[in-house]
């Protein structure tokens, strides 16, 4: 159904089985990450791949360094040492639009919108190089960027009506609930034609009803072969919607598997109960 | 030499007036997160009521003490029935600074129409001057200096020692995290716009006293030593302002030896862009960012 | 009195055309440059030693350089300069440096720029400043002077007719929409492709251009100019116009500069002396900052608001902008 949202390769979106997934190239490689602020180690070492069209979740007690890690991945915090390699260039150190021109998208984990924007514009601020977004194509006018514009209009509508956002479409985000700002920062992440999304904490803090709208939505996306990273504290959601599943605790990564096995280790077990 | 030695001595009185007012503005910034671009209109303000006191007969050291105290509760009074207002309507980072803009312009033009633009002299008595090798500094420079030193002592101890300080060092370090663990933020951000208020009244007098005049656009002018000082130091960092000043102040008075009094402001503050050019974020900023972390 | 409002009338396009320029940085983008005014002195002066000729040692003023050309050369190369200074500037401090530092930095290069003038007298006359600046084809045209300024207003005018299309263009355009992304967030706008710098510098060169073609129409009608006239302070003046009218709202800009501009600042001559010009300068600069008080307690938005920008289902956008100027008006909303 989404192929045409995500432009993902066809060959990844054949097969649903979980196997052919994993055994897929890896499209990221961390390797030995580390981020320090001062003498405080945030991310201590850590390496990590994902593969093309699987879904990797980052899981952690508070404090364990899951959300700079992947802000060191996005671009967004510079890490101290170790690379960050995505699609076969090194992004380490790079800023986060270079990372996102790549091809991966971050969301935030709270006020990522534009909130003076409505939801459509928010979406149509993403699209990669668009005609009027140049300050040459801008002055050439409405004549030279607007048979684009439309159809990315069209096309940031077909992803609003796939998130449930169709009829919000003029409201400012401001205006909306915290889980549909969540929901408008999925759709214009998507608008970037995406290989990989990095989400962070992409269901906390919203309700019980739109968390679960919002798993499902990762869900056909990761279906339908995007590449997904996320943080996120909602176990049973990880669960459902992570092919792997990484353990964070004091910037290390002590555990790495899927989840109903990482559910029993000693070590994820302590890491939870300790950091707590 | 001897012209730069006693420059020197000028640069330290400059830099003993820019040390209150640029730790005040510092410390009031760290710990609400306004950038107050009326701190120097402030200034002018206790200046001139300062002004008054000597003109009822009073010694200018205490005029000193009661233009500090008039900046003192002036600041917290703008800051409670004003920018804290517009701080609860959500006003953002940029407003805030749009809003202390519009408070400078208020004041200054005040201060102007209530005593005109011909600048006022302070009454001062016995006025000698000590010889320290090439330098020579007037009694009212050197009880400046004492003055000057005397804060950085006095904000050094309050922030390291008392309860108040250290509440504000949290504060400014994370607001939110120091809110949820129990410091009483609206009162540290109503006691640091009272501290730096205080501070900057004083620097308002020590600068009225040390250019023996005092005139409606003086803390407008001394307001871009103070950013300089500021900035260079690492915006929000006391010891880094203390720094700053000292680096600010016998730069702008040598280099009115070397290169022409014109010169002199313009030399400082190609100095601070070459200096962020290098560290963009001051002088002090890499101990900071340790500290703040951990 | 003609003569007289003639003359307001120029100096209010004048300030429309500045305040679109501002707009495009601290509307739209969201950058505070506080230097604004030293773009708007930089076209001056380039307009003015392009008309003047070459200076000559024995005359009462000195300048470094100078040539005479004709008319637009000395408004389009005050644009160039002001658009290269945008970037001089705009690397200088954007690139590096954190947002509050940023304000400040331009605060401080505003401040300098002015010293610099006024500490050299051989570079443009100092604090004195320049004098007798030729008027675009004065000496051609033998009109009175009341058919002068009518002359002079309509080539005001049709400079403003060209930096209204520009400003409109980009206003309309995805570029704006990235302008006012990287305003609302930066962090969000790098985060889905934006080099947020970049984007800065943009803003920079052309408002700074455009601020250097208001100082260059400005000066050629004045025929003086002199760092008392571009103080930093002159810089609110224009932010103020921009927040009464309405950042983000080109129409509204353009009657903020008209009311703040206009009949706040220039119109009080036509008032009764009331006393000495200095007080009045003073009531003048003090209602100033309390109107940019009390607009941002109780209007943040301004008179006019930003426009919320919908898409009609048939795609072609909407384009009934005379429709959406009423409900603009009415629309209160909770933020500015």
């Amino acid at each position: 159904m989404a192929d045409q949202l995500t432009d993902t390769p066809a060959e990844s979106t054949s097969s649903d089985s979980e196997a052919d997934r994993v055994t897929g190239a890896a499209i990221l490689r961390v390797v030995d990450l580390e981020v320090h602020f001062g003498a405080v180690r945030a991310v201590n070492g850590v390496s990590f791949e994902v593969q093309t069209g699987t879904a990797v979740g980052l899981i952690g007690p508070n404090g364990a360094g899951k959300s700079t890690a992947l802000k060191a991945v996005g671009g967004e915090t510079r890490p101290t040492s170790g690379r960050v390699i995505f699609d076969g260039i090194d992004l380490a150190g790079r800023p986060s639009h270079v990372a996102a021109r790549a091809g991966m998208i971050r969301t935030f984990q709270l006020g990522g919108e534009f909130a003076r924007l409505t939801v459509m514009e928010n979406l149509l601020v993403s699209v990669p190089r668009q005609r009027g977004k140049s300050i040459w194509g801008a002055l050439g006018g409405r004549r030279w960027w607007g048979a684009e514009d439309a159809a990315e209009i069209r096309r940031a509508r077909e992803i609003l009506s796939r998130l449930e956002l169709r009829e919000k479409e003029n409201d400012y985000a401001s205006d909306l609930s915290g889980g549909q700002r969540k929901l408008v920062e999925i759709g214009r992440a998507l608008m970037a034609r995406p290989k990989m999304l990095l989400l962070d904490e992409p269901m906390a803090g919203v309700n019980r009803s739109l968390a679960r709208h919002i798993e499902h939505a990762l869900s056909a996306l990761r279906n339908d072969g995007l590449t997904l990273l996320l943080v996120e504290h909602e176990l049973g959601s990880v669960e459902r919607l992570c092919d792997r599943v990484l353990v964070m605790a004091g910037g290390r990564q002590i555990a790495s598997g899927h989840m109903g096995q990482l559910r029993s280790r000693q070590e994820v077990l302590d890491a939870y109960l300790g950091g707590r | 030499m001897n012209s730069m030695l006693s420059s020197l001595g000028f640069g330290i009185v400059t830099a003993s007036i820019l040390l209150p007012a640029a730790v005040g503005f510092t410390l009031q910034f760290s710990a609400t997160g306004v950038l107050n671009i009326a701190f120097g209109a402030q200034m002018t303000f206790a200046a001139y009521i300062a002004f008054i006191c000597t003109q009822a007969g009073m010694s200018i050291w205490l005029a000193l003490v009661l233009g500090a105290v008039f900046g003192a509760v002036f600041s917290a009074l703008l800051n409670r029935f004003l920018l804290a207002r517009f701080a609860k309507r959500g006003t953002t980072f940029f407003g805030m600074v749009v809003v202390t803009i519009a408070l400078a312009l208020l004041i200054e033009y005040l201060v102007e129409i209530i005593w005109g633009t011909m600048s006022v002299n302070y009454q001062m008595t016995g006025t000698g001057v000590v010889h320290l090798g090439a330098m020579s500094f007037t009694h009212s420079q050197l009880v400046v200096m004492a003055i000057g030193l005397g804060i950085a002592v006095a904000t050094h101890s309050l922030l390291k020692y008392t309860r108040i300080g250290k509440a504000i060092r949290a504060v400014a370090s994370n607001t939110d995290l120091a809110r949820s663990s129990g410091v009483p933020a609206q009162r540290i951000t109503d006691i640091a716009w009272l501290i730096s208020g205080l501070m900057g009244g004083a620097a308002g007098v020590m600068l009225g006293i040390s250019l023996s005049s005092v005139s409606y656009t003086m803390g407008d002018t001394f307001l871009i030593e103070i950013i300089a000082a500021a900035v260079l130091g690492g915006v929000g960092q006391v010891y880094g302002a203390m720094l700053g000043a000292l680096a600010i102040g016998v730069l702008l008075e040598e280099s009115a030896i070397v290169l022409g009094g014109a010169y002199a402001p313009i030399s400082a503050f190609a100095v601070l862009i070459l200096v962020l050019l290098v560290r963009p974020t001051g002088i002090m900023a890499g101990a900071a960012e340790a500290k703040g972390i951990a | 009195m003609a003569y007289y409002l003639l003359t307001l009338a120029v100096y209010v396009v004048v300030g429309v055309i500045a305040c679109w320029g501002l707009n495009l940085q601290f509307g739209d983008t969201g950058v505070l440059n506080f230097a604004y005014i030293l773009f708007v002195a930089a076209g001056a002066y380039t307009a003015s030693i392009l008309s003047l000729g070459h200076p000559n040692s024995s005359s009462y003023q000195h300048y470094f350089w100078g040539a005479h050309m004709p008319w637009p050369i000395p408004w389009l190369a005050a644009a160039v300069v002001g658009g290269l200074l945008g970037l001089l500037v705009g690397l200088l401090v954007l690139r590096r440096l954190r947002g509050d530092y940023q304000a400040m930095v331009l605060l401080v290069v505003s401040i300098m720029g002015s010293y610099i003038v006024s500490a050299d007298p051989g570079f443009l006359n100092g604090g004195v400043g320049l004098a007798l600046i030729p008027q675009p084809f004065k000496g051609v045209l033998h009109l009175s002077q009341v058919g002068y300024e009518v002359f002079y207003l309509a080539l005001a005018l049709l400079a403003a007719a060209v930096v209204f299309e520009v400003v409109r263009r980009i206003h309309i355009s995805p570029l704006g929409r990235v302008l006012r992304a990287v305003r609302e967030n930066e962090a969000a706008a790098a985060a889905v492709g934006h080099n947020v710098a970049a984007v800065k510098l943009l803003v920079m060169v052309i408002g700074g251009a455009i601020a250097a073609l208001a100082g260059a129409i400005e000066v050629q009608f004045i025929a003086a100019w002199a760092p008392a006239g571009w103080d930093y302070t002159e810089t609110f003046g224009l932010f103020a116009a921009v927040i009464v009218g309405g950042r983000g709202n080109l129409g509204g800009v353009a009657l903020g500069a008209l009311l703040v501009q206009g009949l706040f600042l220039e119109g009080t001559v036509l008032l009764p002396n009331i006393g000495n010009p200095a007080l009045i300068g003073a009531i003048q600069w003090m209602s100033l900052g309390a109107l940019i008080l009390i607009f941002l307690y109780f209007r943040p938005q301004g008179v006019l608001p930003e426009r919320r920008r919908t898409y009609s289902s048939d795609i072609t956008t909407r384009r009934n902008r005379m429709a959406a100027l009423p409900a603009a008006l009415t629309r209160r909303s909770a933020r500015g």
